[in-house]
Order: C-alpha cells, then structure tokens, then sequence
C-alpha cells in the first residue's frame, strides 16, 4: 500500500442539509455560495451532529457545515456564568452552533460532541419566537452566543438581518458579540441603539497563543474604534482573562492599546471575566481539544466550575479594573 | 493496522496479490489476510456476515496486539442509474442506508481525496431492476450492494464514524448482474486497484495522526512519569494531579517535565508526611506561574 501524509480535506468542502431544511432560500444560498462542496442529504442534523466518539480535532480543522431547520425552543435563559448587564430578562439564542475560529479556551469544544458547524436556516421561526417573547415586555438577547456570528456573515448574512430586524422593536436590545474584524461588512449600515457591538480582546501574545484562526486583537480594535466613530454601542470584554506567564504586563498593555486606539469614554461599557469552566465541559476538552497548557492549568474547583483561586481572580480583576478605571466611569466595568 | 474487508474472494483475489497479503492469525473462517499494516477479511455475500466477520477480524487482530485504527468496506455494487453511475467507476460511500430497518450511516469523511462520491442501500436480497431498489425505500439509491450496513454497524461499535468507510466500484447495472463473472469481478477489482490502495493509505494517514493529535508526552516522558509516580507511592488521585502537571509543564514550557520528575524520584520519601511533601514541591515545580 502507497505510504502517504495525512491531508484534511477543505473547510465546509462537505455540507450536510437536513431534509426539513432541503427546500429553504437560505439553504439555496449557501449552496450557491459552496457550489464546489459535496452536498450529502440527512434525515436531521443531530444524526452527525451528535454523534459519539467524534475527531474533534480533525473536524475542527476541516469543518463541515449542517444546514438544519431548528425546532422546539428558540430563546435560552442565558448561563450563570454570563454577565447580564443589569438586565431582567436576558436570553440568548442559537442560530449556529460551533465557530470559525479555534480558540484553545474556548467551551464549546467541551460542550458540543462535533466540531462541525450547524447553521439554522429557519431565521423566520427565530424572528417570531422574539416577537412573542417580546409581547411580554422587554428583552436582551445575546445573538453569537454558542457561536461568533458576525465571523459566519460571508457564509449566512445574519447579523445584518438581526439588526434590521432589531432596529424596529422598541423593546428588544441586542448583543452581538465577535472576535472578528471585518466592520466593514457592516458599515453601510446605519447604527441603532437596540443594538451592541460587541469585541473581545486578549493581549496580542495570548490571542497569537490561544485565539487560533482569530484575526490579530490589533485589527479587532481597529473595527471596533470604527464602529464607536460611525456611533454604535460598543462594548469591549476582555474575557476570558488568562494567567499565563507575564500577564500583568500583557493585560497592562492591553488595556493601555484600547485607550489609544478609541475614545474610551464613549464604551458603552466594559466586561472583565477571568477564565472559568464548567468542570465537565473541562474534562471532555481534555479528550476532545488540541492539547495546551490552558486546558492542564492547576485550577481550583468550585461547585461546578474549575477557575482560578479566589486571591489569583482577585489579583486579575483589580488590576484590569484600576487600568480601565483610568479610562472609563467604575460603573461601566462589569465584572462577571 | 487497517481491516479491508470484501464480501467474494474474487473482490479479495487483486488485493491480496497487489498488497502481498498472507495467511493471518486464528480460526480459518472468516478468511483473514495479513500483510504490512494492513489486514483483509473476506464474508461471503450478505449484511450480517459482512458484520459478523469485522468483529470476527477485529477480535483476532487485537488478541494479536494489532487493535485496528479503520476499516475499509471495498467490492462491486449495482448501479441504479448507469449514466451517472457507470461500471468500472469508482465512489467513496457518503451515506448509507440499510434498508432493512431504514438505518442510515454517515461515514464522517476527513481525509482528502479526489475520488467522486455517492450513497449507498444495503439490501438482504439482489435488487434486479432500479425499479425494485426504489420500491419501499425512502430515498431513491444511487448504488445498491448487500454488506456495507453490516460493516458499518460492527466498524463503529470499535471505530468512529471517521474510521470506517466504504468504496464501492460499479459492476452492474442492476439488470445484469448474473452476467458478471468472478473472472469480471477480478477485472474490475484491478482496474480499480490504485484508487483502493490510495484511499486505503489515507485513511490509514489519518487515522495514525488522529491516534498521535491528542498525545501530550512522549514515551520517554510517560515513562519519567510513570517512575516518579512509583518512586513517590502516589495514590490514584495523586498520580491523576502530578499527569495532568506533568502535561501542563510541557505544554507551557514546550520542554519535556523528564529532568524535574528525574529529580524527585531519585529522592524517595520514607514516610506517608514526607511524601504528601515531596508531592507538593513538585506539583509547584511543575503548575508554577
Ligand atoms: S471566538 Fe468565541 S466561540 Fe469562537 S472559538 Fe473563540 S471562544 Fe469559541
């Protein structure tokens, strides 16, 4: 037999359509703009999507798209982990599962069984759910939860869709939060307050490290100064926080970059959390994940979590805390 | 080690001379080949013996030391439609069928290769008209065979979706199947060979580097851990905290953690304090930020 080097296939080379999504536009979309990928039928997308025993690592590297029409709930109570912003009802939903990018931290990879990316194309059904949540009173709904929206825009068009929808419900505020750069897919669109933007920045050295596939920090802060200039509610989150070797320096840094490139003052806010993981998504990660250092860290466990000791959490906060507060009012830095 | 499996001993026959094959381990039914890295299991015609002689080849193989890293399903099919389909052509199977109970197998497809694809019904008898392959199925088949459901249904009881494939090669058009001879059977095998071989390389390329992705130390490595572990008299909790510091160190530093377990094993505690001491100053040594 022929002795050969291991060679992934191309990214979303293969796409899998489940039967209920077979006859959408948005699936018709897609496949127009895949037109060289394998088109493989599927009953539903769970029969890839969940099944066991999969090579996490090889699918990430080589992904393949599910084009799925999601059923049942379209609104989640957002995790206990994540900062609400003072809001009563906050909810997130989940339009993809999975991402584009690598980040080494990243929970999904201990959350989902597949690293293929499934993509909703039922938006309608997302769009009538919020309407009736909506009836109700009003909402905060976070958009690229399971997922980063915005980086899928080139594959399926919908945080420009979420924010026109959104520019017309008083009710509804929206986040849609990223670790791309490319604002200028957005820029032809005006801005609206029920919207946020947005960014998550890590240090330069953490993100060359831990944020693979991820556009530099330098080009995310870039975009998100030009979405503040062109008036968007932009928030930056500097979440997770890592405690690699030098990160006093590193976050210092950051921090000092942000107040250069954009007029903080005009944040809409700020989010600081330090790393923290649910214990069982941590173990998967250990099987699944691309090994690094993160992932083996000497972490404490609290209840379901593993994070860092309650006086290396404190030391991280404070000092991201008194370098922002140089820049921004204490009452728009959020600690999660 | 990779397991090819074929339902006749004609499929069998241009495999086995192409890759050198010889006689392997254990009972003589099913038939197992053996050759460098890879094994060859012959069934005979049908689902169930297709599956029953994989879990046959894979016991015997681990039982040897050789655990199986994929499974190959290779060997004719029908074709429903000969246009698209024609004889002679070779598909990597994308989805298959068994008709049976309407079960249906994704082979998750993560290597590279240039070979056209297709899905495939496993049906319990010969189909001979499209008309009868398309009759009480839910999707119209493409190609029609008797075994790959069976080698799906006991692969992925060892294997991942991404471990166990098939390729079929077209012999017929389900109108004149009787008309293909064991002579034509070889034929078609051999005009196909290089197509085989080269996919089965692949999967094999693949399953080696998923085997290797996961691996944080090398042998030497596991085994500085391993002796630290009993120079110290770990318990299983300690032991799981010094492999996970170990791997932390040497991810962190990209240096192998062998000077600093070195270190401490060549200083064995005397008692249980002494020991619960020793632990801590290495786990430090190792996790230290
Ligand atoms: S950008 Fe966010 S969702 Fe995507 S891999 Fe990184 S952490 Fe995960």
């Amino acid at each position: 037999m022929p002795s050969t080097e291991y060679r992934p296939p191309r990214p979303f080379s293969r796409i899998y359509v489940e039967d209920a999504a077979r006859d959408h536009p948005e699936t018709a979309r897609v496949l127009r703009r895949f037109s060289r990928s394998r088109t493989v039928p599927i009953s539903h997308y769970k029969d890839i999507f969940n099944r066991p025993r999969q090579e996490w690592r090889a699918q990430k590297e080589s992904p393949a798209l599910i084009l799925a029409a999601r059923h049942g709930e379209f609104l989640y109570d957002a995790s206990a982990y994540t900062p609400t912003f003072g809001h009563k009802r906050f909810h997130y939903n989940a339009l993809a599962l999975n991402c584009v990018y690598d980040c080494a931290y990243c929970y999904l990879q201990g959350m989902f069984p597949s690293a293929h990316i499934v993509l909703f194309v039922n938006i309608e059904d997302y769009f009538a759910a919020t309407e009736a949540a909506l009836a109700e009173g009003p909402l905060y709904l976070a958009l690229s939860y399971d997922t980063d929206l915005p980086a899928l825009e080139h594959i399926i068009p919908y945080t420009r869709r979420w924010i026109e929808f959104t520019r017309t419900r008083p009710g509804l505020t929206v986040e849609i939060r990223t670790k791309s750069a490319s604002f200028n897919r957005f820029a032809d669109i005006t801005p609206t307050d029920n919207a946020v933007l947005a960014w998550t920045l890590s240090p330069a050295s953490v993100a060359a490290r831990y944020e693979a596939k991820t556009p530099p920090p330098a080009q995310r802060l870039r975009a998100a100064a030009k979405a503040l200039e062109a008036g968007w509610r932009v928030r930056l989150c500097i979440d997770p926080v890592l405690r690699v070797p030098g990160w006093e320096n590193a976050y210092t840094a950051l921090v000092d970059e942000i107040a250069e490139a954009l007029d903080a003052g005009k944040l809409e806010d700020v989010s600081l959390g330090v790393f923290r993981i649910n214990r069982d998504y941590l173990k998967h990660m250990k099987r699944r994940a691309a090994p690094t250092d993160v992932l083996y860290h000497p972490y404490e466990k609290r209840s379901a979590l593993a994070t860092y000791t309650a006086e290396e959490h404190k030391s991280m906060t404070s000092l991201l805390r008194s370098c922002f507060a140089r820049h921004i009012p204490a009452d728009r830095i959020h600690i999660v | 080690m990779i397991i090819l499996h074929t339902a006749l001993a004609a499929e069998a026959r241009p495999l086995i001379r192409r890759l050198g094959l010889k006689p392997g381990p254990g009972a003589p039914a099913p038939r197992l080949m053996v050759g460098d890295g890879t094994a060859l299991v012959v069934s005979g015609t049908g689902r169930v013996r297709a599956a029953a002689a994989v879990a046959a080849a894979w016991t015997r193989l681990d039982a040897t030391g050789h655990a199986p890293s994929a499974i190959l399903n290779t060997g004719l099919c029908g074709a429903a439609d000969s246009g698209r389909h024609p004889r002679g052509s070779v598909f990597v199977i994308n989805a298959c069928t068994d008709t049976t109970c309407g079960r249906r197998y994704y082979p998750d497809i993560l290597l590279r290769h240039s070979l056209p694809e297709a899905g495939l019904h496993t049906f319990d008898k010969v189909i001979h008209s499209p008309e009868e392959a398309r009759s009480g199925v839910r999707t119209a088949p493409e190609l029609v065979d008797m075994e790959a459901a069976g080698v799906f249904e006991a692969g992925t009881l060892f294997l991942p979706a991404s471990h166990v494939h098939a390729l079929k090669i077209v012999g017929d058009a389900l109108t004149d199947a009787r008309f293909v001879t064991a002579a034509d059977v070889e034929s078609l095998i051999d005009d196909a060979i290089e197509s085989i071989t080269a996919f089965a390389a692949a999967l094999r390329a693949f399953a080696a580097s998923s085997e290797k992705s996961g691996r944080v130390l090398d042998e030497s490595e596991e085994r500085a851990l391993g002796e630290a572990m009993d120079a110290l008299r770990l318990t299983a909790t300690q032991r799981a905290r010094l492999s996970a510091a170990a791997r932390h160190y040497r991810l962190l530093h990209d240096a192998p953690p062998s000077p600093v377990l070195a270190a401490f094993a060549a200083r064995p505690p005397k008692s249980k304090n002494e020991r619960a001491q020793a632990l801590d100053r290495l786990l430090h040594a190792l996790n230290g930020v």
